[in-house]
Formats: structure tokens, C-alpha cells, sequence
């Protein structure tokens, strides 16, 4: 569901072939009535130095929500903004769980009485897709790792990424371990058994530098760190690291024109004198030699330059120089 | 690689928005891409569903 005209929706559908119903809530009347109405919209685009434009308004924040059998609502997901949000996967995987089987692209690995495994929503992913890391330690019967707080000279379990530099990551839930006792030690330890299940939120900061770059190889490795003893032995702490594959989706709206070719029209133009949206535009079609810009490409475009401070809105509502 | 950038927009309590869960769903009819009405809950007929609500497809 959307606030758009059923034209719009029309448009959308058939040129991505979508047969799933798409709702039009064109006065917003069922986003208020739900309660995810964003109020907060003006605030939000003046943090990007942008003015509220007249399509903005009636937009939601946007959710996803998760009927059983019988209509109960079993499942939400509001997010704060647009700009980050989940995948068709994540969505999947948050509210279904795993598919049946192994996942693809999993990778494993495994020392004396831990199996890891690790793998990823998707291994395509786009800029500000909110994805997620699963990582799996399956412990033999008998077998536990610990977790903090841990006693001096042992080892907690910890996860590690490194990866391209547009990769973001996001907090890791604490992992509840349960009380642990060891004959003659006054310690208490907490300790973790059976199956661990970790998730590592990460997304793709937006880069237009690297935007014509598609399908730009993004490997990420992770370090999995943990000490795995069973009532009577440790082994000695392991840390194993396991590669996953991870790319950069070709990203439709820098297909035909690439950052590097529009944004130094836009700051030419806008040098000369300020100008509006459809000014712009104007201005840099007629300077693409055929290519065609659109609304949106170009409104990418001059939000980087917005975040990179080399472009303000001004007053009259039109893009300056910075 | 580092910590989630802190986007400067404002905080929302996402959690507290939007219908409560273990409820009903409110009842959702509008027209489709097609123009025609669509019930969500008759749509559903009896299966699972999820219901997204995106910004706009003209973007």
C-alpha cells in the first residue's frame, strides 16, 4: 500500500511485473487510521537542509505487518525513515524464519565440539538496505562456551567483521548466557550451550563514488572467538574466521548517468545562480548530450551534494551553492 | 567499517506505532493497481499476510 493514485500504481506494476495487489491510499486516510502517519517529516527533511515538497506529504513510516491465518496482527516492523530500510529478505527472514536447507552462500567451519555456520539475507545488497549476519555455533551435547562477564583468562564468545569500508554494522544483541559453576573456582561464569544463534544488523552506506561500479565485490570476513570446554576440560580459545560473498546490486538510477558525469553539471549550474528542481533539470538535460536525466536521479544526485555540504536549499526553495 | 551512523532525524518510538499486536487487524479495502477493490482480509482467504505500506512507487 501506498498514498499514490491507482495511475501510478498501474505504471510501477507493469513495469516491474508485479501481480500481488498494490493498494492505493491516496489520501492517506488508511496510513492515519493504522497510526503510521509520519509526523515528524518536516524535522526529518530539514536534517537534510530540505524542504518538505507537496508529494511528501500523506507519507508513512514505513512497516511491514504480519497477519496469521485468522488476521491477528503477529508481527510488525515501523522504521524510522526511507533511507534505511529492510529487504523483501530480512522481512522474510525476521518474520518466517530460514527457509528450509541451507542457505546460500553459507559458509562453515569447525574446531573440537563447535560447527559454525554463517550467511546472509542476500548476497546482493544496495546501498541503505538494512541486512542482517546469521551466525550459528552448534555445540556437541556436553559442550559450552561462555559469554560476558567472563573471569580473567578465559574467553567470552565475540563476533568480529571486516569488510569494505561502506559497510556499516550495527549493535549485536547481548547473548544471555546462564549461570555456570566450576568445582574449587569461586567464580561465577556464564556459559552458553546447545545452539547460538547470532545476528549482526550491517547495511551499505550509500557511495555514489563507487555508483557506476556495479556489481562492485564486497567480501566481508568475520572472526568468531570463543573458549568451548565441557565439565571436566577447555580447549584452548579458537578464533575462526569465515568468508562470505557479498556484492554491490547494479543500481537502476545511476544506470544511464553516473554521479561523476551529473554532479558537477549540478554545482556548475547552481554556481552561475540558484536554481529550482525543474530548473536544473532543464539545465542538465540539455547539457547530457541525449542521455536522459530524470526527476529522481537528478534529487539523488543533489542529496549527496546536500550531505556533502557543497549544496544548500535556500529560502525561495532552490539549490545553491554551499 | 564502524558503528552506525547517527542519521540526524528525529527519534520515533517505531515500536509504539501502528496497530497492537495479538489483535485484529483493522480492515483494509482499496483499489488495486487495476482499479479494482480489494479486501485485504477476503484477499487473504484464510492464508498468512503480509501488508507493507511503502512511500510512494514514483520515486
Amino acid at each position: 500500500m501506498s498514498y499514490d493514485p491507482v495511475s501510478t500504481l498501474t505504471r510501477f506494476a507493469e513495469s516491474h511485473r508485479i501481480t500481488y495487489p498494490l493498494l492505493s491510499d491516496v489520501d492517506s486516510a488508511v496510513i492515519t487510521e493504522l497510526g503510521i502517519l509520519n509526523v515528524t517529516l518536516e524535522e526529518e527533511r530539514a536534517a537534510y537542509s530540505r524542504k518538505v515538497e507537496e508529494r511528501h506529504r500523506g507519507i508513512p513510516y514505513p512497516a511491514s505487518f504480519v497477519l496469521d491465518e485468522d488476521g491477528i496482527l503477529v508481527g510488525k516492523r515501523i522504521e524510522q525513515s526511507h533511507r534505511i530500510r529492510p529487504t523483501a529478505n530480512t522481512l522474510m527472514s525476521t518474520f518466517f524464519g530460514s527457509e528450509d536447507g541451507e542457505p546460500p552462500g553459507m559458509v562453515s567451519a569447525d574446531s573440537p565440539g563447535v560447527q559454525i555456520a554463517a550467511w546472509l539475507d542476500t548476497q546482493v545488497v544496495s546501498a541503505n538496505q538494512l541486512q542482517h549476519l546469521h551466525i550459528r555455533l552448534v555445540l556437541e551435547p556436553g559442550v559450552h562456551l561462555y559469554t560476558e562477564p567472563v573471569p580473567l583468562g578465559f574467553t567470552a564468545v565475540g563476533v568480529e567483521l571486516t569488510g569494505d569500508d561502506s559497510i556499516h554494522v550495527g549493535d549485536i544483541e547481548p547473548l544471555q548466557g546462564h549461570e555456570f559453576s566450576i568445582a574449587g573456582l569461586d567464580e561465577t561464569f556464564f556459559v552458553l550451550d546447545d545452539t547460538i544463534d547470532i545476528v549482526v544488523p550491517f547495511f551499505l552506506l550509500s557511495n555514489r563514488d563507487t555508483a557506476g561500479d556495479h556489481n562492485r565485490s564486497l567480501p566481508l570476513s568475520v572472526q568468531v572467538k570463543y573458549q568451548a570446554c565441557t565439565g571436566d576440560e577447555c580447549f584452548m580459545p579458537e578464533t575462526l574466521t569465515l568468508e562470505l560473498d557479498l556484492s554491490e546490486a547494479p543500481n537502476p538510477g545511476y544506470e544511464t548517468t553516473d554521479l561523476a558525469a551529473l554532479a558537477p553539471l549540478v554545482i556548475r549550474r547552481i554556481a552561475e545562480s540558484p536554481k529550482t528542481n525543474e530548473e536544473l533539470l532543464g539545465l542538465v538535460n540539455a547539457a547530457m548530450s541525449g542521455v536522459a536525466v530524470n526527476a529522481t536521479e537528478l534529487g539523488n544526485t543533489v542529496d549527496v551534494l546536500v550531505e556533502r555540504g557543497l549544496v544548500v536549499a535556500t529560502d525561495d526553495g532552490r539549490w545553491a551553492e554551499a | 567499517m564502524g558503528d552506525f551512523i547517527n542519521l540526524p532525524i528525529p527519534e520515533i518510538d517505531a515500536d509504539g506505532l501502528g496497530p497492537p499486536l495479538g489483535q485484529r487487524f483493522p480492515d483494509v479495502v482499496l483499489p488495486d493497481q487495476s482499479g479494482n477493490l480489494v479486501d485485504l482480509h477476503q484477499h487473504r482467504a484464510g492464508r498468512r499476510g503480509l501488508f507493507i505500506v511503502h512511500r510512494s512507487a514514483d520515486w
